[in-house]
């Protein structure tokens, strides 16, 4: 099977007109994971949102060159086999865990099943919670609903900017093996991190911002 | 060097906008002069309107512009939309407070011709009335990019609202019209007509000429303005003011 | 590609739903705005009823403005709108379908409270039928264009007056379609001719308004 890629060229981003890092260069094949370093502000959670296309780059490209094979008027772009899972938690306060990743499957264009979101939330211990409005959750709670798109999704590229911020213990080792899991599947994943995030038997190379 | 890349033609833009900006403000403010003299002292006096009717040699270059600066406003905005062009954007930025300016001027004017004539300083009639609108939507322009703080964001954010505006202007003129039918018909193609003697006509369209080069040119030396804000912190910009 | 528009949809009408106190808060503001107003200008019914329709627009509009500026906030905040936009489906139909949940839930309330609001102004009983039908075809020109404002003064913390400068001059020509309608109504002239112009309004908003709704919720998130 082929094997998708992420190729990133002389990219350089920044925030208005000043550039936080230039020159960034790396190709991530699937079955790499990557950890994106640097200190407060150099920019991890911006090459995130450059990467996922939220941002336009200062200058650079960033290629995308998918698993699957569609004809090449109709190539298969980054946007539809992507999950990203952002500093917020895309949780609506007044809506309940089923229905916000309901919403948010639907958006990626993997629609979920409800009695699979639900059969989810409870493997990540948190089917008393399924039903309740999101607001009433605590931050570590909500969290782990937000990443429960981890173990919904099929998506081959994963963006995660800070995952395990307000896990516990138990549920970050969760995190850990599933993102190990979906890189020894294939997959690429892309994250940022203050904690340690062990992904036992998978590669895992880093990504160093400079600031300039 | 990523400025060279990016930036390269942005301090060209700066040194060559510098001749240019005057080469239009000489003719500008000549024909402008000549145009406003020759209309309000050497035109014949109309028979039906008296001396009252030479504020038009003001009003009628000024509502120009003021359509003309949205228009411009809007298309240097859609090309800024699309090609993401940077002059583009701070073309959109600049023009606003100049255009802003003829049409308030423009509003002032017709407001002092329509005193004599209506016996009020302001009438709800539908051209003024259009053109207050375009007031406001210049204004909301030039609100728009002071509220915003980042000047990048801030110029596509006027970008794209002045491509909205331009698409509603015909519209609100129509529905202002629609709304009110009783004003005397537009007065540049009265003016137009072959009854009109040239010299009436002459120092009209001198006037309007003149005036559009004077857009031109405050609008460029605004844009040169802004662009040395923008890019500040360039190495470009650091030396054109060690240079000077 | 449809399947994203209901989703969103029906998200946003559900939460209109959970949250349906904010919606007689719409209600009760249009109301409160027209029946203070007789204490204004005296209770002569002469007065109420030509004013009557520039009373009625006008507090539609002030409470479209005050409605939407939360039309794209919450979904800004906790950060569901970076999932709109990384979404694969065409920005501008969820716009839509945010849009027209926004309609259906705040919206609607203004056409079905208007009849008794216009009663109590003194109009006649016959021109409500128009005054509806002006209001079910301007109300969601309104919140199309003041889609582009909200979503074009999504990062600034306090853009209410802002905004209103924004949107308002777009708003001139539904005031005036909108309000010409109903003083036909009220005078027994055909309004037919102002109902289509608020129809055509309508369909030039629902075919370009999510473009210029999608372009600004781009420029904001940058």
């Amino acid at each position: 099977m082929k094997r998708p890629r992420l190729g990133i060229r002389n990219l350089s981003c920044g925030r208005g007109e000043k550039a936080l890092f230039q020159g960034l260069d790396i190709s991530l094949v699937g079955g790499e994971a990557a950890r994106v370093l640097g200190e407060n502000g150099a920019g991890k959670t911006t090459l995130l949102r450059t990467l996922g296309g939220l941002q336009t780059p200062l200058s650079g490209e960033i290629v995308w060159e998918s698993a699957q094979k569609r004809d090449a008027d109709d190539p298969v772009l980054l946007k539809d086999e992507l999950c990203f899972v952002g500093h917020d938690n895309a949780l609506n306060a007044a809506l309940t865990p089923v229905e916000n990743l309901d919403v948010l499957m639907r958006l990626c264009g993997r629609p979920v099943a409800q009695p699979r979101i639900r059969e989810t939330l409870a493997e990540l211990g948190l089917k008393r919670l399924a039903h309740r409005p999101s607001g009433r959750l605590s931050a570590g709670q909500k969290r782990r609903v937000s990443l429960a798109r981890l173990w919904l999704t099929d998506a081959p590229l994963w963006l995660l900017d800070e995952p395990a911020s307000a896990l516990d213990v138990d549920s970050r080792a969760l995190l850990c093996a599933r993102m190990a899991a979906h890189v020894a599947a294939g997959g690429i994943a892309v994250f940022t991190t203050h904690e340690t995030l062990n992904l036992a038997d998978v590669p895992v190379r880093s990504i160093e911002l400079t600031p300039c | 060097m990523l400025w060279l890349h990016r930036f390269g033609s942005l301090p060209y833009f700066y040194r060559v906008s510098r001749p240019i900006a005057l080469a239009l403000a000489v003719p500008g403010v000549l024909l402008a002069v000549y145009g406003v003299y020759g209309g309000l002292v050497n035109a014949p006096v109309d028979y039906q309107q008296g001396d009252a009717f030479r504020i038009l040699y003001i009003h009628v270059p000024s509502a120009w512009l003021s359509l003309f600066g949205y228009t411009s406003m809007a298309i240097a905005g859609a090309v800024a939309l699309v090609w993401r062009l940077k002059l583009a954007e701070i073309f959109v930025v600049a023009a606003a407070p100049v255009g802003a300016s003829f049409t308030f001027l423009a509003l002032v004017t017709g407001s002092i011709w329509g005193k004599p004539m209506w016996g009020t300083w302001w009438v709800w009639d539908a051209r003024l009335t259009s053109e207050l609108i375009l007031l406001f939507l210049y204004l909301g322009v030039i609100a728009l990019h002071n509220a915003i703080e980042s000047p990048r964001s801030a110029a596509r954010a006027c970008a794209l609202l002045s491509v909205v505006g331009v698409i509603n202007v015909p519209i609100i003129h129509f529905s202002v019209e629609w709304w009110n039918t009783l004003h005397q018909g537009p007065t540049v193609t009265r003016f137009g007509r072959p009854a009109m003697e040239m010299a009436m006509l002459w120092p009209l369209l001198c006037a309007a000429l003149g005036f559009t080069l004077m857009f031109g040119w405050l609008t460029l030396w605004n844009m040169r303005a802004q662009l040395l804000w923008r890019e500040r912190r360039s190495r470009w910009v650091k030396k054109v003011f060690s240079d000077a | 590609m449809l399947s994203v528009f209901w989703a969103v949809l029906r998200r946003d009408l559900l939460l209109a739903f959970r949250q349906r106190g904010v919606l007689v808060h719409h209600l009760l503001f249009f109301v409160l705005v027209v029946a203070l107003f007789p204490l204004g200008t005296g209770a002569s019914p002469a007065i109420l009823v030509t004013v009557s329709p520039a009373l009625i627009w006008m507090s539609v509009l002030l409470a479209a403005l005050l409605s939407l500026q939360r039309l794209f906030k919450p979904d800004y905040e906790d950060g569901t709108l970076e999932q709109y936009l990384l979404s694969p489906e065409p920005l501008a139909l969820i716009a839509l379908a945010k849009v027209l949940a926004y309609w259906l839930a705040s919206g609607l309330i203004f056409v079905l409270a208007s009849p008794l609001l216009v009663l109590l102004l003194g109009v006649p009983a016959s021109a409500v039928p128009v005054i509806m039908a002006s209001l079910l075809l301007g109300t969601p020109t309104l919140g199309l264009v003041g889609a582009i404002g909200t979503a074009l003064t999504l990062s600034l913390p306090r853009a209410g007056l802002l905004l209103s400068l924004l949107i308002f001059p777009l708003y001139v020509p539904v005031l005036i379609f909108g309000a010409g309608a109903m003083r036909a109504a009220i005078e027994g002239l055909p309004a037919a001719g102002a109902l289509y112009l608020l129809a055509a309004l309508l369909m030039l908003g629902i075919s370009t308004a999510p473009f210029a709704i999608a372009a600004a919720l781009k420029i904001s998130m940058e």
